[in-house]
């Protein structure tokens, strides 16, 4: 991996290309401009509703990964062990949009479905794509630094409790992007941890 | 209190490792002193604020006292690490640092003496470093939830972010899963 995350984050938030790895334009589908997964999202419903969507695309790529990559075991092992805590954040969303009246949202029903949504998202790797562990890393390295940022911007229209609630779901999606770059490099730390705010470029407004 | 309107967010974050490091010298003495490049940030930091972030910045002093103070005993991965996780945490004592100037404050610039135990091995160093990013991780989720507002937060937890990243890496480097909860939650 060549590219550190300041990199990825700056690339993806100027709309510009990051070789090799997660956020870029991709394919012509992505956004011209900055990402703004919460754009519109105004009251705490809006927002865990959007952060329920970006923990089922989380899911469906997980899953996706893990059912058709060619990994290692220490790459298996991984993935199976961040997918379970990714069904636990949307788990404890959904509970939270079911106590508003708010109805959880369907995840993605197909590979296609996804990649856009994925592509939407800025990140440039797609889920046809990541059939080799080198790849399905990357993917999701960029789904995470994509984790990152959103619930970076939620914590900061949240109310009440939720704020917390979202650091403790945001800690563990970093935890997440160093543990898959630690399996790429090694547990390289300059790597793993690449700077120090994470995610690097905070609010794009 | 109203911060000057001048750096945006973004770029307090993006400079404030120069920034960082210039911080700490009077505390540690590890890097020469020089005048922090952030003078303004268009941040709010209201009264209430100030007692929160003087606590974090202590914390952060304590780290970097406690990567400084390791060093010198560790070697292969734990010394890699700890190397690059001082430099980090220098630029979370600029960033908490500027924001207390912000809300006019004059922010302590020493570690103080911390008592930090008496680590007989590396691998004790380690685990001491472990304990000491935990309970920054569980101090910045405190922090959360009681700073004044949003802005505020988000730096915050994009400092936690880091700092639970650190506890990866040092649970690694212990033989630990790196990841041992779906949510942070600041315990070891």
């Amino acid at each position: 991996m060549s590219a550190t995350r300041r990199d990825l984050i700056r690339s993806a938030l100027a709309g510009g290309a990051a070789a090799g790895l997660g956020l870029a334009i991709g394919d012509g589908t992505a956004l011209a401009g900055p990402i703004a997964p919460l754009q519109g999202a105004n009251t705490d419903g809006q927002v865990l509703l959007r952060l329920m969507e970006f923990e089922q695309l989380e899911i469906f790529a997980y899953e996706h990964v893990e059912r058709t990559a060619v990994l290692s075991g220490e790459a298996r092992a991984t993935v199976s062990h961040f997918l379970a805590q990714e069904h636990t954040h949307a788990a404890v969303l959904s509970a939270l949009l079911t106590k508003r009246g708010v109805a959880v949202p369907p995840p993605p029903s197909t590979v296609s479905e996804a990649d856009a949504k994925l592509a939407a998202l800025l990140v440039a790797r797609r889920l046809d794509e990541a059939h080799h562990e080198l790849t399905a890393m990357h993917l999701l390295i960029g789904i995470e630094t994509v984790a990152e940022t959103i619930y970076h911007l939620a914590i900061e229209k949240l109310t009440g409790p939720l704020p917390e609630l979202a650091a403790r779901i945001l800690g563990c999606e970093a935890q997440h992007w160093t543990g898959l770059s630690s399996v790429l490099h090694d547990g390289n730390p300059v790597l793993a941890v690449p700077s120090e705010f994470a995610p690097f470029a905070t609010n794009p407004s | 209190m109203n911060a000057a309107a001048g750096l945006s967010r973004r770029r307090l974050l993006g400079v404030s490792g120069a920034a960082g490091a210039a911080a700490l010298a009077a505390g540690c003495g590890v890097l020469p002193a020089k005048v922090s490049t952030l003078q303004k940030i268009a941040l709010t930091v209201d009264r209430p604020d100030v007692p929160i972030l003087e606590g974090l910045l202590r914390l952060e002093y304590t780290l970097a006292y406690a990567y400084t103070a390791s060093i010198p005993r560790l070697n292969g991965y734990g010394l890699q690490a700890a190397r690059w996780f001082l430099r980090q945490e220098l630029g979370h004592i600029g960033a908490v640092s500027t924001l207390l100037k912000s809300g006019g404050v004059k922010p302590n610039t020493s570690a103080g003496s911390p008592h930090l135990g008496n680590p007989g091995n590396a691998s004790e160093v380690v685990a001491l470093l472990h304990r000491l990013e935990t309970e920054a991780t569980r101090a910045y989720l405190e922090a959360v939830a009681k700073l004044s507002n949003g802005q505020l937060r988000a730096v915050a937890s994009a400092i936690l972010a880091t700092e639970a990243q650190h506890v990866s890496i040092l649970r690694r480097a212990q033989g630990l899963e790196p990841v041992p909860s779906a949510l942070l939650t600041g315990n070891a």
